[in-house]
């Protein structure tokens, strides 16, 4: 009775100073703000002619395309790469050790990037069409001259560079962690394919839906792919209602609106993982895989040979040419800047992402409550909100403080590059944090705990013991995130300072002024330092892998 | 915050634990319940138990690295966990040497070293260290990195680094669970070497009977979070008064029941198998 009755001390006295834990929460709250100020801001806005005639006659299409969207990207993108991480994880065949690693390169190509390839591949003056005009008889059918510019067409385009999401969570997890119930199922003689439906899906779903959900984000978040075959979706109506209306509220109802579609699609996610996290611990082994032969193996390796061909090496082959055909032209001084200057941004993103998740990851080893957890989940929210959701709501939050701070006159944070970087940190937050938090992990607690008890604080610890030896980690972390910020399209577009360019607002740019072969250089360039970074990031996943069998 | 040592019978013990009780968030049961402890000046106090009884949070409740639910924590007559405030483990003037040793793997043992000596002027730190790595037999592996140690030598880097900032109380956590068993008896003599040299209070966690008999002037006995037993290791030898304590010692019982063991020249006892207690 006593002790509990004195336990009530515990509430003021606590083991760690209260400035990590404030510091934490006060970046929470900070990165939560454009977040947040998004829905209140619907609420709020007044109800102008123009938000009834887009909710007549506008939000139905929006809907409508942004959910056909979901569902054929989603489901071709679940079919590519839970069928490409089963054949790789659970078969051998010829070639399985290369496409096992290739298969991870679309994640290197962005949407639009993709689209403006096949947009030109395909199209009525494309190469693909003119062959076929040429080769097969009666050529000039009208059959002949389909027109690409279709919606269905950008749903495969997605599904063709997002797939890989789903494919590395459902090997991961078939490679580690399923091995023994796999082969447990074929011992008690079920076939492959019944193996595959009975116990490789059920116990792959957690990771099929994790993977998924990612797919359907980066959908939602689309800007520069749909705008470009005019499919009208919300991003592109966020974009109508500011950039050609003038019309805020409207872009922040419509930023609103879809929101809830991404709450939707994370609460799905969550019901469909629900208690369901039955993927066993600990170290299973890679069941001894199906050898395939004549047939069968070259149907898998053309499984998953076609969507790297088609997700990647089509995409950045077609890009080279046109980049063989342009760049003396367009790669001058302006050209070199330009990427400078769009690598400078992102250099700078990234290192405020990494101080930030740092900030927040160590406070929640300092003083592990709930209070250090729930800021830091807070923090990491904007990774799931729809990169032009985020802009318009820090276009809210920077133009109301103008208001304050220039009398209502002058812009004073509204379009600098300071507003960018924050809102870059927002959306990519969780880039950065997630390696440093395992990196923490790694380390462990009695380090920190033995400098501690020799008489450095906290502060001196992170700098002098964890630091150092998480060198590597940083790097990677700010790497990620700057080469997602190169890849950003709309939020950079609505929130970049006036006359501001990066590589891929030039890309856009010149590529919806019908100059898509001089956009080339800027795409290849993105496209080639993401490659290296994936490439990098898939062996060292590797490394950890094997380090996590050997223990 | 002072004690009014008036109010205190006899000297001022160095570490003295009040009704400590704690809990871990979402534990079936309490960790420690009302454990109290004293440790004199100059004393070796080992507390002894089966794994998961709750030593080890005692002695992180001691060093600062968690909070007590209940009770208070003295070091040298100031609170530096209660009611009265808390103080955190880099102001306690605690070492530690913890059970995996915590040697910085990026820093070379002189460094690490010297890793707490931050307020020492920088001319003495080198001399210091170099005092320190004589009397733990490590003079000249000072450029060496920890990894490039026997698990004996990293252990004594560890005390080592732990004497450096000449704490008030030493904590030791399973000094000899890491290390294989055939070095155990060397490691043992320098060890007990070291800190009769240095003459710092120790609190030691172990769970091995002949470590206790070598090692300690007094034995705490912790089961199920509570303190069952204490006393000099040749009363509790005597005159058990529980059943855990008695199988605890049995096996140093010797043919000759009237040799006490801790008559016994260390070294020459046999040796059990294994570590006491429930595998």
């Amino acid at each position: 009775m006593e002790i509990a009755l004195r336990r009530n001390w515990r509430l003021t006295v606590r083991s760690v100073p209260w400035g990590w834990t404030l510091a934490a929460v006060g970046l929470a709250a900070l990165l939560a703000i454009p977040v947040v100020t998004v829905p209140v801001g619907a609420v709020l806005a007044p109800t102008g002619d123009a938000w009834t005639h887009v909710s007549r006659t506008l939000l139905p299409r929006y809907a409508g395309n942004t959910l056909f969207l979901l569902a054929v990207s989603g489901g071709l993108a679940l079919v590519l790469g839970a069928g490409s991480a089963w054949l790789v994880a659970m078969c051998d065949f010829p070639g399985r050790r290369f496409v096992r690693w290739a298969l991870v390169l679309p994640l290197a190509v962005p949407a639009y990037m993709a689209a403006y390839v096949y947009a030109a591949m395909f199209g009525v003056t494309g190469p693909v069409q003119r062959v076929l005009r040429a080769v097969v008889p009666g050529g000039g059918d009208a059959f002949y001259y389909w027109n690409v510019m279709r919606i269905e067409v950008v749903a495969v385009i997605f599904a063709l560079v997002l797939f890989p999401y789903v494919y590395l969570p459902a090997r991961a997890l078939l490679e580690s962690r399923a091995g023994p119930a796999l082969e447990a199922a074929r011992v008690l003689g079920r076939g492959h394919l019944e193996v595959f439906r009975t116990v490789g899906l059920p116990l792959a779903r957690p990771a099929l839906a994790a993977g998924l959900a990612l797919v359907l984000m980066e959908v939602v978040n689309d800007y520069g792919a749909v705008r470009y075959f005019g499919v009208p979706t919300f991003t592109t109506g966020i974009f109508r209602a500011w950039f050609t209306l003038g019309d805020l509220d409207t872009a922040v109802r419509l930023a609103a609106v879809l929101m809830i579609v991404v709450l939707v699609l994370l609460l799905a996610e969550r019901w469909q993982r629900g208690g369901a996290r039955y993927a066993t611990k600990g170290g299973g082994s890679r069941a001894t895989p199906y050898p395939l032969r004549g047939v069968g193996a070259a149907g898998a390796f053309v499984f998953c040979a076609v969507p790297v061909a088609l997700g990647f090496a089509v995409p950045v082959l077609h890009l080279a040419a046109w980049t063989l055909r342009t760049g003396p032209e367009v790669v001058d001084a302006n050209f070199l800047r330009l990427a400078a200057n769009s690598l400078a941004l992102a250099a700078l993103a990234g290192a405020a992402a990494v101080l930030v998740g740092l900030v927040l990851a160590y406070a929640c080893r300092l003083d592990p409550t709930r209070l250090t957890r729930a800021a830091s989940r807070v923090a990491l929210l904007g990774y799931s909100v729809p990169g032009a959701v985020i802009a318009v709501g820090v276009l809210l939050v920077t133009l109301a403080l103008d208001d304050v701070l220039g009398g209502g006159v002058r812009l004073v944070l509204t379009g600098t590059a300071a507003a960018l970087v924050v809102a870059y940190v927002v959306r990519f937050l969780a880039v950065a944090y997630l390696p440093l938090d395992a990196g923490l992990d790694r380390v462990g607690r009695s380090l920190g705990e033995a400098s501690r008890m020799l008489g450095v604080r906290p502060l001196g610890t992170l700098l002098r013991v964890e630091l150092p030896l998480l060198r590597g980690t940083l790097v990677a972390a700010g790497t990620l995130v700057v080469i997602d910020v190169l890849k950003e399209l709309p939020l950079t577009l609505i929130l970049r300072p006036f006359n501001f360019d990066t590589l891929a607002t030039r890309a856009f740019q010149l590529a919806s002024d019908e100059q898509v072969a001089q956009s080339a250089p800027a795409a290849l360039l993105v496209i080639l330092s993401a490659t290296a970074v994936v490439a990098l990031l898939h062996r060292s996943l590797r490394r950890d892998a094997e380090s996590e069998h050997a223990r | 915050m002072i004690v009014d040592p008036a109010a205190l019978p006899g000297p001022e013990p160095v570490l003295r634990l009040e009704g400590i009780g704690k809990r871990y968030a979402g534990a079936e049961c309490d960790a420690l319940r009302d454990v109290s402890l004293e440790l004199g000046t100059d004393e070796l106090l080992a507390v002894v138990g089966q794994s998961g009884c709750g030593k080890t949070t005692l002695l992180r409740i001691v060093a600062g690295l968690e909070v007590p639910d209940a009770g208070s924590v003295r070091i040298g007559g100031r609170v530096v966990a209660g009611d009265e405030g808390w103080t955190p483990p880099e102001r306690r003037g605690v070492g530690m040497v913890f059970q995996d040793f915590g040697l910085f793997p990026h820093l070379r043992v002189e460094q690490n070293v010297a890793y707490g000596l931050g307020r020492l002027p920088r001319a003495q730190r080198r001399p210091r260290v170099e005092e320190l790595l004589e009397l733990v037999d490590l003079a000249g592996l000072g450029r060496r990195y920890p990894h490039q140690l026997s698990g004996g030598q990293q252990q004594r880097v560890a005390l080592a680094r732990a004497l450096a900032p000449e704490p008030r109380l030493l904590l030791l956590d399973e000094p000899f669970s890491n290390l294989d068993r055939p070095l155990k008896a060397a490691l043992r003599e320098s060890l007990v070497r070291v800190l009769r040299r240095t003459a710092v209070p120790t609190l030691l966690v172990v769970h091995d009977a002949e470590d206790v008999l070598v090692l300690a002037d007094r034995v705490a006995v912790l089961q199920g979070g509570r303190i069952v037993r204490e006393g000099t290791p040749g009363e509790l030898c005597r005159n058990p008064g529980d059943a855990y304590v008695e199988r605890f010692f049995q096996r140093l019982r010797l043919p000759d029941a009237n040799r006490l063991p801790d008559e016994l020249p260390s070294g020459s006892l046999p040796a059990g198998e294994e570590p006491l207690g429930p595998a």
